[in-house]
This record gives structure tokens, sequence and C-alpha cells, in this order.
């Protein structure tokens, strides 16, 4: 800290006063001061607002209210930018996490037209492949693949050394599988291979094994011990190849992966697990959901809901619940209010896709319902019975635990049935499984409270 | 229309600026030769106006200003108008009080009445100084002595410099009456030593403690050569190539090494030991020619190719103790596929031997420092020199006479790059800017090349190795241009360890057959099997449905378009990589790759007529190609960035390529696909 004085002090003493400030305040930054660093360029827009680092101050203070997740401050500052300093050299950057607040807050339309404004009035900005994969991500998130896989080849055509070039890959090859071209999908996975970091080569073969699945009709045929426990309950796959089990008596969640095998006990019995993209496992314990952060209770009405049976967060962070209590589903909006309720029938417990399609399983376990978020019915299947669970992998093929727990379906991601069979099979015994889980590389998970161990199927 | 005029000659003047030269040549030729000489008096009049206002600069400036007013004198008296006149006079008197009228241009009438005027307005002052003709000064205002060996002044109070080179000044307050005369007296004391200096030939450069002090020049004063006649004849000079005198003032008294150095000459030291307040004068010294050898050799056998040293022919390699001055000098070898460039310093008696190799230079242009703590620049810059030698596309070169034109580089100035070019041909231009981030010290490293200015910039962490290795690998990384296909794509099964077709154009592999081994050997993913592909056919052991089999497919070369694996490439070195691969193509097939990838250059550049240009040249075989349709997609891409929307539906539309033609590379996604999507964004919008 006395070396860092004595660097400002020096600093003071040859920079003028604006540049003086900003610097201290990306010293603060670097040594995690948020808050003194905020003071000094709050500062500097107080004494120099002219200045030519005023702009700068003011996309640094909103980049942090990003970060700590205050939105509406953050686009306060960012928006100053934009109306305030014309020419600056920050507006690029302003607009891009402008639009990257809108979609985080849900409101794709207006992110679109800025992502769409940002391509046109900065064509020589050196963040313009981030701004095509953000309207990418929004076309996919609309449906639109073949348009997504537009703005994806910008990316990966032009900006081979830009660090979404990865993702471009991964987004381009789920994108030409949503539309019938596993082969391309395929392809665009063979190019991550050819980037030398092993992370990305471990995470493009997992995607690989699960497309040559369904490219060459590869039926799941085999079982075997993924992990020994007592009475393992609902199950969750979370990023890499992490498993989360709920040990139904004892009352814990461990976290199964290759480098880490945790334990972590629950104040009582789990009714429900999601795990949030970035975020981690939340899980509900009936009246609240408890997650990384800590502790939510939601309140419909002026009365919490009791018994939140499934749940999930949207991308625009959204919470849907499920109460058993009053057999209607909630939805909530990022700062917990109640947007709406919703009477859906006889619902046992509901889930959600990748491409924001909701999947709820009604009448005793007998239907299969498809439905967006405005409620619409996309599909609907009635000759399933008896549907106890059901999970989707990275290319939103869809698992379904059938007949009690003892068959498995599998749908594609467009609802073609790519198998079905009664579990005894590839199991060798008549078991019945009461939850599944698949991860990134088309594994399947499944567990029974009345068993002592994780069943892998592959 | 007369205010637009009026308002495009305001508009224009500044731009052109004022040419005091001409104006008052044409002004003087009017005087003289035309019919109405008073034509001129707007002329003069602006000259005057514009010194006075302080627009004309420069060390003739106040000659025009007195001239232009000499000749306004004539112009007005010739009108009869002697209040300007007057005015005219006062001004003259004013801005130097000892000026004499041009006798042949103002009358004596004139003359006359200028002197009176003067006689009101000036005194005079008579120095006594113990130093011969001294510098006096008045203010701003330098004096010059009269025939009396007075100095005219302004009456009134005066602040007084006496000086003279190597002397303490003398300052003194005077009050001059008009008319009067004041006597003043100045003794003026030594404080510092000159040295005068003559070389045999002229044109060395002379240090004093290293310190350049400038070049002797010029030829040896008539005096000089008279009264030293024997000296010269002692010495054994040469009259007409012996310089001028050459004047080294404010010497400190005290121990002084002199050193004169000129190219192709030997340098000499003059100890000059206790030199005192005085003036010293040596004998000239005759400089003595030096010279090196220069053996110069083609880098590999069978290459033959032309020696130019400074931009002149010496002939055929090799060539073998060519006798050089010592010194700097540029070696040129032409080569049939290209060229060598070289700075070289050849030092005396020296023999050189450059191995000649046709490649672009690296040259390495130092880094700028931030400040006087130079450790860790040192370090860097050895690390990355011994770097830059071991990247074998490059001849690397170090010239830290680059260093200060550094702010210049990033400024984009063309003249140093075309400097650079002239000196080293094509090159990747290097250099480096120390900077503080938060407290630590960081190089920002610049990369550029002399054929296009689009500077790279990398961030060096001296602390990291790591980040100079990725600097480096960046640099040297050269994609490949050409590839070999077989119409197959595959993907590595990571259940079953070998490669699987995914995409097939040839009807004896099917989508699913699994690729146990190409040509005998076991192939594991797809990098391993694309690179067993031989031409012109490969033998390729499939399993289908668990049984084996055997199948040949033909394999063709065809160019390859920048690889997409290659993050952190510099587009500056491949575009010189390119460039040279172009130029000097060895089949069709690596010059369309080449051609390609340059278009992808520009592409990155945002150089889209350019890009669209070169993927125009691309020529390919007349058949339906996979980089046929890489060419037309890339060309849409050009157009779309250029904005031309119906050229690029047009281009589209007209889209007649086989199906199958993919982009990037052969196992990319199809062109037909990305131009589907361009139609499809396209109608969205």
């Amino acid at each position: 800290m006395k070396t860092l004085l004595f660097f400002l002090l020096i600093g003071s003493l040859v920079s003028p006063n604006d540049q003086r400030l900003y610097e201290s305040g990306l010293a603060f930054e670097a040594n995690q001061n948020y808050e003194q660093a905020m003071r000094e360029f709050n500062l500097l827009l107080d004494q120099y607002p002219k200045s030519p680092f005023a702009d700068d101050a003011l996309l640094e203070i909103g980049k942090y209210y990003f970060s700590q997740g205050d939105m509406d401050r953050a686009i306060q500052f960012l928006n100053r930018i934009v109306t305030d300093y014309g020419n600056s050299d920050s507006a690029d950057n302003a607009y891009l996490l402008i639009g990257r607040i809108q979609l985080k807050k849900g409101q794709t339309d207006d992110a679109y037209n800025t992502f769409f404004h940002l391509k046109g009035a900065f064509p020589e900005s050196d963040i313009l492949d981030h701004d095509y994969y953000y309207l990418s991500v929004i076309s996919i998130r609309r449906g639109h693949f073949k348009k997504a896989l537009y703005f994806l080849a910008q990316i990966y055509t032009r900006f081979s050394e830009s660090p979404v070039f990865p993702d471009s890959l991964y987004q381009a090859a789920y994108c030409y599988y949503r539309i019938g071209e596993p082969q391309e999908a395929l392809k665009m996975l063979s190019a991550i291979n050819e980037i030398p970091n092993k992370k990305e080569n471990l995470k493009a073969e997992d995607y690989t094994r699960t497309l040559l699945r369904f490219f060459l009709n590869r039926h799941y045929s085999r079982a075997k011990q993924y992990f020994q426990m007592n009475s393992p309950s609902l199950l969750e796959t979370g990023e890499g190849e992490t498993l989360f089990v709920y040990a139904k008596k004892e009352h814990f969640i461990r976290t199964v992966s290759q480098s880490r095998n945790k334990r972590r006990n629950t104040p009582g019995s789990v009714r429900a697990m999601f795990y949030q993209k970035g975020v981690g496992l939340w899980f509900s314990t009936g009246d609240q959901l408890i997650g990384p952060s800590g502790a939510i209770r939601l309140v419909a009405d002026g009365s919490p809901l009791q018994d939140i049976i499934s749940f999930f967060f949207t991308s625009s962070g959204k919470v849907w619940a499920l109460d058993k209590k009053t057999g209607l589903v909630y939805a909530f909006s990022r700062e917990r209010k109640l947007i709406r309720k919703m009477a859906m029938g006889d619902v046992d417990f509901i889930k959600l896709r990748g491409d924001g399609l909701l999947f709820v399983v009604k009448n005793s376990r007998n239907t299969l319902e498809v439905r967006t978020f405005d409620g619409r019915i996309v599909r609907q299947f009635g000759n399933y019975r008896k549907i106890v669970d059901l999970a989707f992998d990275p290319l939103d093929n869809i698992y379904l635990l059938t007949d009690k727990g003892r068959s498995l379906t599998v749908l594609t991601s467009d609802f073609r049935t790519f198998q079905s069979t009664p579990l005894q099979g590839i199991t060798g015994n008549g078991s019945r499984y009461n939850h599944i889980a698949v991860d990134c590389g088309g594994n399947i998970f499944l567990s029974s409270s009345r068993e002592r161990q994780i069943l892998k199927v592959y | 229309m007369k205010k637009l005029i009026v308002f495009l000659v305001i508009a224009v003047m500044p731009v052109f600026g004022f040419d005091v030269t001409s104006i008052y040549n044409e002004n003087v030729q009017i005087f003289e030769d035309s019919d109405n000489p008073a034509n001129a008096i707007n002329g003069f009049q602006d000259i005057v106006n514009a010194y006075d206002l302080g627009e004309i600069k420069g060390k003739d400036a106040f000659h025009y200003y007195l001239n232009s007013m000499e000749y306004l004198i004539v112009l007005y008296s010739n009108k009869g108008d002697t209040r300007t006149v007057n005015t005219f006079f006062e001004k003259i008197i004013r801005s130097d009080p000892g000026h004499e009228l041009n006798k042949l241009l103002i009358s004596p009438k004139i003359i006359r009445s200028f002197n009176q005027k003067r006689s009101q307005l000036v005194g005079y002052l008579r120095i006594n100084c113990s130093v011969p003709s001294p510098d006096v000064t008045a203010g701003t205002l330098k004096l010059k002595k009269n025939a009396k060996g007075l100095y005219t002044v302004l009456a009134g109070d005066l602040t007084l410099k006496i000086e003279k080179e190597n002397y303490q000044p003398v300052v003194r307050q005077v009050t001059v009456g008009v008319g009067k005369t004041v006597e003043i007296k100045a003794e003026l004391v030594r404080t510092m030593a000159s040295v005068t200096i003559l070389t045999d030939p002229a044109g060395a450069q002379v240090f004093l403690d290293g310190v350049l002090m400038g070049d002797t020049k010029g030829t040896a004063p008539v005096d000089y050569l008279k009264d030293h006649s024997e000296t010269i004849r002692e010495l054994g000079l040469n009259p007409s190539t012996l310089s001028d005198y050459f004047v080294i003032n404010r010497v400190e008294p005290g121990d002084h090494i002199l050193e004169l150095k000129k190219n192709c000459y030997k340098p000499v030291q003059l100890k000059l030991s206790k030199l005192e307040k005085r003036d010293y004068q040596f004998k000239p010294v005759q400089l003595e020619r030096s010279i090196g050898y220069l053996i110069v050799e083609a880098g590999g056998d069978d290459q033959t190719g032309d020696l130019f040293v400074d931009g002149r022919r010496i002939g055929s390699l090799p060539v073998r103790d060519l006798e050089v001055c010592s010194g700097e000098h540029q070696l040129k070898v032409a080569f049939e596929n290209g060229t060598f460039i070289k700075k070289l310093k050849v030092e005396e008696g020296e023999r050189r031997l450059v191995k000649a190799v046709p490649k672009p230079t690296l040259m390495f242009a130092g880094i700028k420092p931030l400040d006087n703590n130079l450790s860790i620049i040192r370090n860097v810059m050895g690390s990355l020199e011994k770097q830059f030698q071991s990247i074998s596309f490059y001849n690397a070169e170090t010239d830290k006479s680059y260093t200060s034109a550094i702010d210049g580089l990033i400024k984009g100035d063309q003249k140093v790059i075309a400097n650079i070019r002239n000196d080293y041909g094509q090159s990747l231009i290097i250099f480096g800017v120390e900077k503080r981030v938060k407290l630590k010290r960081y190089v920002d490293i610049y990369v550029l090349n002399t054929e296009l200015y689009h500077p790279e910039k990398f961030t060096l962490d001296p602390a990291n190795p790591a980040s100079e290795n990725v600097f480096i690998r960046a640099i040297s990384n050269m994609p490949g241009l050409v590839e070999n296909t077989s119409g197959i794509a595959v993907v590595r099964d990571p259940d079953r360890g070998y490669p699987v077709v995914v995409d097939s154009v040839v009807s004896e592999v099917q989508k699913g057959d699994i690729i146990l081994s190409v040509n005998g050997t076991k192939c594991t993913d797809e990098s391993s099997f694309y690179k067993s592909l031989t031409v012109p056919v490969s033998k390729l052991e499939i399993e289908r449905d668990g049984a084996v089999e055997a199948v040949s497919v033909s394999v063709e070369t065809t160019p390859v378009v920048m690889r997409q694996n290659l993050n952190s490439l510099s587009y500056n070195s491949a575009y010189l990589y390119f460039l040279s691969g172009i130029q000097f193509p060895g089949t069709d097939a690596q010059k369309a790759g080449a051609q390609l990838n340059l278009a992808m250059c520009d592409l990155r550049f945002r150089r889209f007529e350019q890009a669209f240009d070169t993927l125009s040249m691309v020529r390919l075989p007349d058949r339906p190609g996979i980089s046929a349709g890489t060419v037309l997609y890339l060309k849409g891409i050009c157009y779309k960035e250029i904005g031309s929307w119906i050229d690029l539906q047009t281009l589209f539309k007209n889209y007649h390529f086989n199906d199958g033609a993919t982009v990037i590379n052969s196992r990319g996604p199809r062109v037909r696909d990305l131009i589907d999507f361009t139609f499809e964004y396209l109608r969205k919008q």
C-alpha cells in the first residue's frame, strides 16, 4: 500500500490532474479498492467534465456497476458517454455494454437494435467480433438459427484471433444441428480441435461425442456404475463434467467431478435443483430457494410460496416456480416481484430447455406439454406414460424417464424419436429410476433413492 | 457572386501563405519596367504591412521590409506625398537607426531629407573595447558601425549589450541625447577557449569529447594558403581538397579529445591538453583512406544473383574481396526469385562474409524507453534480437538509428517507412514502446510492414516470458498455402479413437465410415488423416458396419484459406509471407493459395477494395472447385462491406459452382449455406 501511495505521489507530480485522477482510479481498481476507484473517477467527472479522460472514467464506472449487477446505475453512466461525448472513443464499448445490460434485463429487441446500431456505426471498432457474437446469441434465442449463422460466419471467417472465436464455433455447431445439418456442426467442432487449447479440445470432444451419436444413430446400449453413495436422488449437471446429487436420507448435496468431490449439507429436504450457467447450483427446500449467493423467498400476493417442487431461472434473470400447494406456476422478475401466475392444469413438474422452451409434465405424469414463455403450446405428447423426470443435453435433445422409471426415451431437439427402450435391456436388471441428468458428452446419469449407486448410461 | 469570390480569396489566402520573395520581385519588375511604376505601391505596401503584423518570417524578411520602404519612398515622393514619405523615414530610422539609403535608387535630395530627419531622432555611441569588433546590441537591435566608427542609436534610454564569442558579455544602461555622442568603455573578460581546425579532405565529422560539432566543408581561404604554404608543403597536403576553417567556440579550458571521422578514411583522434582561455589554431589534419573487404556468396549452391553495393552494380555472385570504404553500406542482391537487402558496417581491414538469401527483412527498430531506467528494455531487446534470428523466413536486422523515429512510425509517417523500404527492401518493421500500467512496466510491441500501413500491437510483460513467446509465435507462424484434399471430411471419434467420415463427395466413402489407415499409416485424428493423404491417389482402409474394406480415392492439391486455429497470428507478418508467395510462386495452386490468404489479410484490415481486386486475380482451374466457392463467398463479403448490395445479390444469384464447395478449408462449412444465410439475413432486415 505504501508503494502504491508513493507511485501515486510521483504520478501526481508529473501528470495533469485529470490524468492523475484517472490513473489513480485505475490503480485503486487494480488493487480491488473499487469504492476509492469510483470516488476518483467521480471526482474526475465533477472537476473535469470536459477532460479527454472523462468518457473513459464513465466507462470504468459503468463497467464496475455492471459487474456488481447494478444494471440501472451502469446504464445511466454509459448513456452519458453516448449522449454527452459524441466523438468518444469509448462509445463503441459503451454501446456493447448497454446492449449486454438490455440483454440481461430481457429487453431482447432493444438489445438487438443496440448491437445492430453498433455494427453499422462503428465498422472499424475492435469489438465488432463481440457485437456479432451477441447478435447471434439473440438470433438463437429467437429461434433464427440461419440468421445467427450469418452473424457467426462473420466472426469465424474474419476474426480468427478473437476471444469469442471458439464460442462462435460452438454456437455455429449448435445452430447447424438445430437446422438439421449435423455434419456441418461436426466440421465446426473439428475446427475447435485445431485450436491448441486442451480445455477447449476436451469440451469439443464431448460435443462431438453427442453429435456423432445422433448423426450416426448410435443408440444407448451400455450402463455402468458411475458413483457409489447411499440413496442418491435428485440429479443435475453443471459445467464441465460436474454432477450434483442430492442424498435423500442424509440431506446433503454431493458435487461429483474428476477434480473434486464435495459434500454440502442442506437445511432440510431438497425438492428441486437447478444449475444456472455462470452462477452455480440453486436448490429448493420447499419454501425458499438457496443459491451460491444466498437464499431467496418468493412471495406471491402477500403470501410466500410454500412448496416449490420445480423452478428455474431464465437467461434474463426471471424465476419461474411451481408451488405444489396451490398447483400454480409463478413467474417473478429479476427483482423477485410477481409478474404473472398461471394455471396450467394438474402440473407435476416443469423444466426449462436451453432455447427457452418450457416443458410441462402434467395429468399424473401422463402428458408432456411444450410451451413458450408466453404460454403458447408448441407441442403436446400423450403417448408417454408416467414420466418421472426429464433432462436436456447442450444440443437441446430431450431425455425422458418414462413408465415410472422403467423406460428411457430420447427425442431429438426437433421432437423426433431417436430411441425408446426399456431400461432393463441396458442395465440388465429391473430397477426403476426416479431421476435423470445428461452431461454435454451425452452421457445419461440415473439415480434412485432405493439404490446405492448412480448409473451412467452411454 | 463578388461576395463568394472575396470569401474564396480569404479562405484560400492562408493556405498559400505570404510568399515575400516573389511579391517583392514582381513589384520591383513593375517599378522598373512598367509604364506606371505607381502600380507597385500596393505590393510594397503589402510587404510592409505583413512585416509589421509579423506575418513574414525568415532571415531575409527584414531586408525585404527595408527595401520595400525605400521603393515606397521613391514612389510617394514622385507623387509628391511628402507626409507619407516622412512616415517611412521615421519607420526606417526606428527599425534601423544606422540604415543608409540606396544611393543608386534614391535621389540625393531625398537622402538629404532622410539624414536630416535622422539627425532629429538619433544619437551616437563610441565604444572603446579591449576586444576588436565586438557585437553590440541595443535592446533587440543589432548595431552597425558607420564610416566614422560610431554606432547610431535612437535617442533616449538604452540597454546596451557588448559581447563577443568566448567572452563574458557586458551590459550597460545609457542615455543618449539627440545628436550627442556618448563614450563607453567596456572590458570583456575571456571565459572560454576556441579551437580552429582544417581537414584534408573536407567533409569530416568533428567530434569534441564525443559530441558531434559539425562537418568541415568548403575550401581553404586564400590567405591561409598564402600564409601557411610551408606547412602545407611539409605535411604534403593537397591545397585544392583542404577544407575551410572549422571553428569550435565556447570550449571549456582544460583537457579535451577531438575526433575526426569520415567514411572511407581512418578516424583521427587529437588530444587537446590544458587548453587556456584563448584562440587555438591547429595544423591541418590529413585523413588517411581506410578500406575493408566484402565477400558475398549466394545462400544456395544453385542460386545466381546480381550484387549491388550502395545502388551500384558490382557483378554476379559470388563476389570475393570487393574493396569497399570502411563504414556503412547497403547491399542488394537481385535473385531470380527475390531480393536480399542488408545494411552493414565494414570495419577497416575487415573481410566481411555475407551469405545472401532472398528473403524479406525483419527490421527491429528498438524500444523507446519510458525514462532513464533502461534495465528492463535492455533485457527485452536482447532476448527479442536473439529470437528474431531464429525466424527462418526473415533476414533479421536491428537498426537502432530508427529508434528516434518510433513516434513517427506510430503516427504512420510514410517518409520513415519509405526510408526503411529503401534501406531494407520489403520489411516487417518491429518496434517497442515502454509504458507503465497500474504501477507495472510493460512493453507495447508494434508490428507493421512496409507494404501496407496497419500496425498491430502486442503487449509484452517483461516479468512473464510466456507473453514474449506468444508474440514470437505470432510473427513466425506461417499458414499453409495448399493442402491435399480428397473430398472427404472427417472428425475424430472420441469413442473409437479413429477419424470418422462426416461428409463425403466420393462415392467409395460414406458418412459414418471409420478410417483405420491411410496408405498403411494408422490415423488417430483428423489432422493426421489429412496429413497422410498423398497426391494423386491414396489408399484408405475403412470400417463400415463392422467390415473392413480397402478403397482408393483420388487426391489433389488445392489452395487453403488461412486456417482458423491461428489465434495469435500477426497479419502483417503473414501478409509479407503471402506476398512473397505470389511474387515467386511454385505452382498455380500455391499462387492461388497465397492470393486467397492475401485477400484474407486485406479483409482483416478492412481493405475491402484491395481484397476484391486480389480475389479477382485468383486463377483457378476451369472446373467446379473448392476454392472457386471460397473466392465467391469472400468477394461477397467485400461487396457487403463496401455496401454494393445489388452487386452482392447478382454475384450470389449467379452462383454455379458445385454444391460441395466449402469455405475456410476443404472441411469447412458449405458456401451454398453461407450464401443462403446471407440472403435470409438480407430478407429479414
